[in-house]
């Protein structure tokens, strides 16, 4: 090592101006300083005070480049040192000191603040992502324990003694960075050029104020470059991908914690984006001659990403805050908490979870019922939700409904990933149930174990599997937030306008959400919180908790436009028929935890079981009302409203067992309440086994995925699904007694599953199949061919003994017909396959099918030529001329794509809907902050 | 106490849930239209025609028979033999009024190949012809498609042979029963209990291994999935004929039982109920003989009646039953000794018997024949026919009310031909001799009251007789 003999150092000190300021006291300090400097200039300040440092005046320049060309040919190093810093006497001699002893380039101060003398940095490693660690505790304080001089990634920039010659060579601090992020690019860069850094123990510096950058997204942008600048291209390539997904995870999950950094991650990548020309040639400049490799740089770096860690803590501490308890996550009470049986059932509650629905994180939702895929593309749903067009069946300019909208949300976060979304969807609300049990059960101070364990039936146990059961997926994901719903409006309510804001704002948005996942859902929390009040006349909260649903419930339903404008709840709640099969020993056990609940508790919580038992009794009837003319989604939302009942029973029953100074016969009561509720869990537990959150197993995909045997053919052309009405996908239509719809040939997503009002090319259908069905044609091919379908699949069993009559009667309609083929499928349904050669939903004069791409078809553009689209006639279509031709419409070929004109009206609607959602949001979340 | 109010209220809401009853099973759709029966198995309408029995090979030529009464397009499908193998399409058109016949062997030489007759207008109607030198059989093709057949007619009597055709034309695999009965009642075979006739196909069972040196057979033909489309096929060394399936009524009405003075004998059997009596009245060309013969028919046995005995050729045949039966005519070589039976077809080559090591010529009959009848009589008939060069074609219209019916005769022909009117007196039948070599194919009858109408074909290759078509 060579040692290059400072003993005369020559050093000019340089201010760096801070917009905080305390420029003043930075130069009083600098004055005392016992290691003479040549002189003190002040850099991009603009009031500096009129005073002299060691006799000399204080000169102010722009730019460090300036300083530079501008100190005497004498001056050996370069103190950089940040205003409002306060070095202590000896703080230059020991930085001088040290760098003499050590041949170090840099040398970098301790820094300290205020009189408790917090430490704030003793140098920085980083991680691969330029991240700085200091490795210390929040408002660990100075006792000497980092006291070595010792080789560093980086030092602050608050300050640090750099030889002028290095200086030179890099061109001072990125004026484009933060200075902290400056400070740690400058000696990356130096570390490139073979410097080496040293943090000097002995060099103390008072940083007395906290001075956060203005804006984060500064400090992030900063870093971005910092990378750019001195990585390697291989190491580029991965830091840079790896560093936006973390980005955007952190920008995600910082949702839930109460921190909006979605902007942020964009504005960072986007600065950097703008500045790709000068960061590209900053990067020229600083590796230009460079002595080292990625491998220095990467010598002091943690292992990791410090952001994924920060976010780790920061997410554990809030569940840690959420989760009743009053001990907070720490290193000290990680050891407690492990050992509290909350812990240990919320870890069982999560794996239970994971288990239950691991078979959609494979496999995707199952098509079966109500319940289908989310749709392929994200922007498709959105846009079709926003007044776009309505695929289901021969299609409809009618609105979808928001749970379409909210499956387009959930794709686009995923990038449109297949069973991710669907997965986070499922699992996801499961979580939020068993979560948002614990958090309802602490209304009435019910402790997280037995919370818990009634979250766990509320999601899966024997009314969860009855909503899953009736295949309305809406209702499964709602069942999710319903408790929230009620616990944000039960909570209890600080003072002020702020609370007052986050309070509204969390109720609209969540009685939206609920509302967007199952229409009656958002009629469910009034009833339930007048009930609750009528029982609990004396508490004001109650009353308030009603006062809010109503609100809730009001505003929330205004969300939902455009669907709130053009449906009827009415309707919603009478398809079908209302009839949830329930197993005696349910019925059973159910009553069991309602008496014991009632009896049981304490008496000041007993007439919050007695609400809960009606509940339950109530959700049970509206369960079984199809004789009063409602329908099955009515029966899943009422489901919902027993297991709710039922769950607050169980946590009221599991709380009260293990209490002590009860009577003999009361312990009974529980015990006998408790035992119910084990063979309840074992219930709940069963779903695991299928692994579909209790969903029913795939038939639509199954029984339809012969139609992708020939590439491309299903997105040309349709099915016909015929045979009992339980056994067809979603919404169907009726002829003769029989029931029938149209799918897409590629199996139907969300979108299709509920069908709109018969329009014109509908019942052109009816009538063809009218026809059909009443022998008038033996050439059914040729007639469903106009409608785009290709196949036609029988549900149910339409052969031997125990055939459907059902399922035979449809048979044989298309078994007596010229123009079909039988094809042999493995699913065991009858399946016929259209003999007509020419048959697709989009075709060209010329009879070449176009593809369904998305919700739009594409195909060979054709100048002059026309498509015929068999979707129900609406002028939106284009491209023009538009035209219709027997029910179908006819437009322009030129472009190759077949586009349709959302209806204007309902596209304001969504965006007048989305910017509401958007503002209360960033007010939920300004006034929590100011909160 | 307000707790107890709670929990009686949720045992109350409960117990009304609990009570409550689920949905009632819903009856399974009512498609009769898959399953509607014309009686007599066809009518006059646009729609498709299936024509089971249909062979061109080196021996057997068929000619299809389109009629129509207004300009259609015909598309004409042969099935191959081959499984998986593209059926033959020949397009053409019928101008209409008018008739057009395709010899099947200029299209297709495959042998048997049942075929389809799409026509795309109507009325019209659609019949097949087959002829060899050894024989003439044919009927009109089905339109229906019941998912119960009845086909009377067939034996297996001693040099004797009776074969079921089952066609199936459409997509689906067919699940076929036959249930045979006989003068020995129910006749139960298992291998005609379920089986399989594939979509586009057709499957043609000899009853002789199965059902042998049975006088009488009949069958019902029924199908559990899918559909097909069956013929019975009666021959022997003079003959062959056949017969399609048809429905059940309580009336039957053939304007011709006697085609070539055969010896003509109704096959009945019951569809369905026990004990019903059948009366059979004779209509000649001067007057009715009412309850010329009476029968009773069980369950479960058909009847063969004699009609020989009553009246003189030619005349048809009314029958009425007092429950719903199916019926056919079937007429046959007397089995007395030829030189006995009078008139009749003969063959010119004759045959050689022995007589002091001396041989003898003697005429050699040929001739079987048989059709289903008509279940009502109708103001306007199709009635697609087709003549051969050395065989009469003879029309046959039957009136059984009791007004003379005045009926115009359209010729559907290649060329126009004029109409022309001829009278039939009530209770009588009237036979309307068809012009060889003048290109008719059919005639459309419009007649000023109800009447019933048939053909028969008669010369040296053997009888046919074929049903008209109501223009329903």
């Amino acid at each position: 090592m060579s040692m290059t003999s400072t003993r005369h150092a020559s050093v000019a000190t340089v201010v760096l101006a801070d917009p905080a300021g305390g420029v003043e006291a930075t130069l009083q300090a600098l004055g005392r300083q016992v290691y003479e400097q040549v002189g003190v200039v002040v850099v991009g300040g603009s009031a500096v005070p009129d005073v002299e440092v060691s006799g000399r005046r204080v000169v102010v320049r722009d730019t460090v480049a300036e300083v530079m060309s501008s100190l005497p040919a004498h001056v050996t190093h370069v103190w950089m040192i940040r205003e409002g810093a306060v070095p202590r006497p000896d703080t230059l001699s020991a930085l001088i000191g040290d760098m003499d002893r050590t041949g170090a380039s840099i040398a970098g101060s301790k820094i300290v603040r205020g009189a408790e003398e917090t430490l704030v940095s003793v140098g920085l490693v980083t991680d691969a992502f330029a991240v700085p660690y200091t490795g210390m505790e929040s408002g660990e304080r100075d006792q000497g324990q980092y006291d070595v001089v010792r080789d560093v990634a980086a030092v602050a920039g608050v300050s640090m003694v750099v030889r002028r010659d290095l200086l030179a060579g890099l061109g001072g601090p990125d004026p484009e960075m933060t200075p902290r992020a400056a400070a740690v690019d400058m000696c990356q860069r130096a570390r490139l050029k073979g410097a080496r850094i040293i943090v000097s123990p002995a060099s103390v510096v008072d940083y007395p104020v906290h001075r956060p950058t203005r804006y984060r997204w500064q400090d992030d942008a900063s870093r971005i470059r910092s990378m750019m600048v001195v990585y390697g291209p291989l190491t580029l390539l991965w830091t840079l991908p790896l560093d936006f997904l973390i980005g955007l995870v952190e920008a995600v999950v910082s949702l839930f914690l109460g921190r909006w950094l979605v902007f942020d991650f964009f504005r960072s990548w986007g600065w950097n984006l703008v500045k790709l020309p000068s960061t590209v040639s900053a990067r020229s400049r600083a590796r230009k001659g460079r002595t080292e490799g990625d491998a220095e740089l990467f010598r002091y770096q943690r292992r990791g990403s410090v952001r994924v860690s920060r976010l780790s803590v920061a997410v554990a501490t809030s569940l840690r805050r959420r989760l009743p308890g009053d001990d907070r996550l720490s290193v000290e009470s990680i050891g407690n908490d492990v050992r509290q049986p909350a812990f240990v059932i919320g870890l069982l509650a999560l794996l239970f979870v994971l288990l239950s629905a691991r078979n959609i994180w494979s496999d995707g939702l199952p098509s079966v019922g109500f319940t289908a895929p989310f749709p392929s593309d994200g922007l498709d749903a959105l846009a079709g939700y926003a007044g776009g067009w309505n695929p289901a069946g021969l299609g409809s300019p009618e609105a979808l409904r928001p749970l379409l909208a909210v499956s387009g949300l959930v794709k686009l976060v995923t990038f449109n990933a297949v069973a991710l979304s669907e997965y986070l969807a499922v699992a996801g609300s499961m979580l939020l149930g068993i979560w948002g049990m614990t958090r309802l059960l602490r209304t009435w101070s019910v402790p997280a174990a037995p919370a818990l364990i009634a979250g766990v039936v509320y999601v899966a146990g024997p009314t969860a599997q009855g909503i899953a059961g009736t295949t309305h997926i809406g209702t499964v994901i709602a069942l999710g937030l319903l408790p929230w719903v009620l616990r944000i409006c039960l909570a209890p309510l600080a003072d002020g306008l702020w609370p007052g804001v986050v309070r509204f704002a969390g109720v609209v948005l969540a009685f939206a959400a609920l509302g967007s996942l199952s229409p009656l859902a958002l009629l469910v929390p009034v009833p339930v919180l007048v009930m609750y009040a009528l029982v609990r006349l004396t508490d004001p909260r109650a009353w308030l908790g009603t006062l809010l649903a109503l609100i809730g419930t009001g505003f929330g339903a205004l969300l939902l436009q455009p669907w709130i404008w053009s449906s009827a709840l009415r309707g919603v709640a009478k398809a079908g028929f209302a009839y949830w099969e329930v197993a005696p020993v349910v019925l059973v056990t159910g009553a069991v935890v309602a008496v014991a609940a009632v009896v049981g508790v304490r008496k000041e919580i007993g007439m919050v079981a007695g609400w809960a038992s009606v509940l339950t009794g109530a959700g049970f009837l509206g369960a079984r009302s199809g004789s009063f003319g409602l329908g099955s989604e009515f029966e899943s939302v009422s489901l919902a409203v027993a297991g709710l009942g039922l769950a607050v029973g169980i946590g009221l029953v599991c709380e009260r067992v293990t209490a002590e100074g009860i009577g003999t016969w009361r312990r009974l009561v529980l015990g006998v309440g408790t035992a119910a509720t084990i063979l309840l869990v074992v219930s709940s537990l069963t779903i695991v086994v299928p692994g579909r959150a209790g969903l029913p197993g795939d038939v639509y995909q199954d029984a339809l995925g012969f139609t992708m045997a020939r590439e491309g053919e299903a997105a040309t052309a349709r099915v016909l699904v015929v045979g009992p009405t339980d056994l067809l996908p979603g919404d169907s239509r009726s002829i003769e007694g029989g029931a029938y719809r149209v799918v897409s040939g590629t199996g139907p997503d969300l979108g299709e599953v509920r069908l709109a009002e018969p329009l014109a090319f509908d019942a052109l259908l009816h009538e063809k199949l009218r026809a059909i069905i009443a022998g008038e044609t033996r050439s059914a091919g040729g007639e469903l061919a106009t409608f785009g379908i290709r196949w036609i699949v029988v549900m149910g069993d339409s052969s031997g003994s125990d055939a459907d009559e059902t399922a035979l009667a449809w048979r044989n309609v298309f078994a007596g017909q010229l123009d079909l083929l039988s094809l042999s499928t493995s699913t065991g349904y009858a399946t016929f396959v259209n003999d007509t050669a020419d048959v697709g939903r989009a075709l060209t004069a010329d009879f070449v099918p176009w593809q369904r791409v998305g919700w739009t078809y594409v195909g060979e553009p054709q100048q002059d030529g026309e498509v015929f689209v068999a979707e129900n006639a609406d002028e939106g279509f284009g491209p023009a001329p538009h035209d219709t031709v027997g029910g179908m419409n006819v437009v322009a070929a030129s472009t190759g794509v077949v586009d349709y004109s959302p209806d204007p009206t309902a596209r304001l609607q969504t965006t007048v809907a989305a910017i509401a959602i958007a503002i209360l949001i960033i007010a939920g979340v300004v006034a929590r902050r100011r909160r | 106490m307000r707790r107890t109010l709670l929990l009686l209220s949720a045992a109350a809401l409960a117990f009304v849930g609990f009570v409550q009853l689920g949905p009632q099973p819903s009856a399974p759709p009512d498609f009769g239209g898959t399953d509607v029966t014309t009686p007599d198995g066809a009518a006059a309408q646009p729609s498709a025609w299936y024509c089971p029995w249909v062979e061109a090979g080196d021996v057997v030529d068929t000619d299809i028979v389109v009629a129509s009464l207004v300009t259609a397009d015909v598309g004409l499908t042969l099935l191959d033999p081959v499984s998986n193998t593209d059926p033959v399409q020949f397009p053409f058109e019928v101008v209409g009024p008018g008739g057009a016949g395709v010899d099947v062997g200029s299209v297709s030489r495959r042998g048997e190949s049942p075929a389809i007759v799409e026509v795309s207008d109507g009325p019209a109607a659609v019949m097949a012809l087959q002829h060899s030198d050894g024989f003439v059989s044919g009927d009109r093709c089905t339109v229906s498609v019941p998912k119960r057949w009845y086909l009377t007619g067939g034996s297996t009597k001693t040099g004797t042979f009776t074969e079921l055709r089952l066609f199936n034309p459409f997509a689906d695999n067919a699940d076929v029963s036959v249930t045979a009965y006989s003068e020995f009642d129910l006749d139960l075979v298992a291998e005609l209990e379920s089986f399989d006739v594939a979509g586009r196909s057709w499957t043609t069972i000899d009853m002789e291994p199965l059902l042998p040196f049975r006088d009488q057979l009949v069958f019902t033909v029924e199908t559990s999935v899918g559909l097909v489309i069956p013929t019975l096929i009666r021959s022997d060394e003079r003959g062959q004929a056949s017969i399609p399936g048809s429905g059940p009524s309580t009336t039957w009405e053939f304007p011709i039982v006697t085609p070539g003075d055969l010896e003509p004998f109704i096959s009945v059997m019951s569809a369905g109920g026990d004990d019903i009596t059948v009366t059979v009245d004779i209509v000649t060309e001067t007057g009715t003989v009412r309850n010329a013969r009476e029968a009773v028919v069980g369950s479960e046995t058909p009847a063969l009646i004699p009609l020989s005995d009553i009246a003189a050729a030619p005349y048809g045949v009314r029958l009425r039953a007092t429950s719903e039966v199916a019926a056919s005519v079937i007429a046959l070589v007397p089995e007395a000794a030829p030189d006995e039976v009078p008139g009749g077809p003969d063959d010119t080559t004759s045959t050689t018997t022995g007589e002091g090591d001396q041989p003898v010529e003697e005429p050699f009959l040929r001739g079987v024949a048989g059709t289903v009848g008509a279940a009502s009589p109708s103001s306007q008939w199709i009635v697609p026919f087709d003549t051969l060069l050395d065989a009469a074609t003879t029309v046959w219209i039957m009136n059984t009310g009791t007004e003379p019916a005045t009926v115009t005769l359209q010729p559907l022909a290649e060329n126009e031909e004029p109409p022309f009117d001829v009278v039939v007196e009530p209770e009588t039948t009237l036979a309307v001799p068809v012009d060889v070599g003048l290109g008719i194919y059919g005639f459309w009858v419009d007649s000023t009251a109800p009447v019933s109408v048939a053909w028969e074909i008669v010369g040296d290759r053997g009888v046919a007789l074929v049903a008209g078509v109501t223009a329903r």
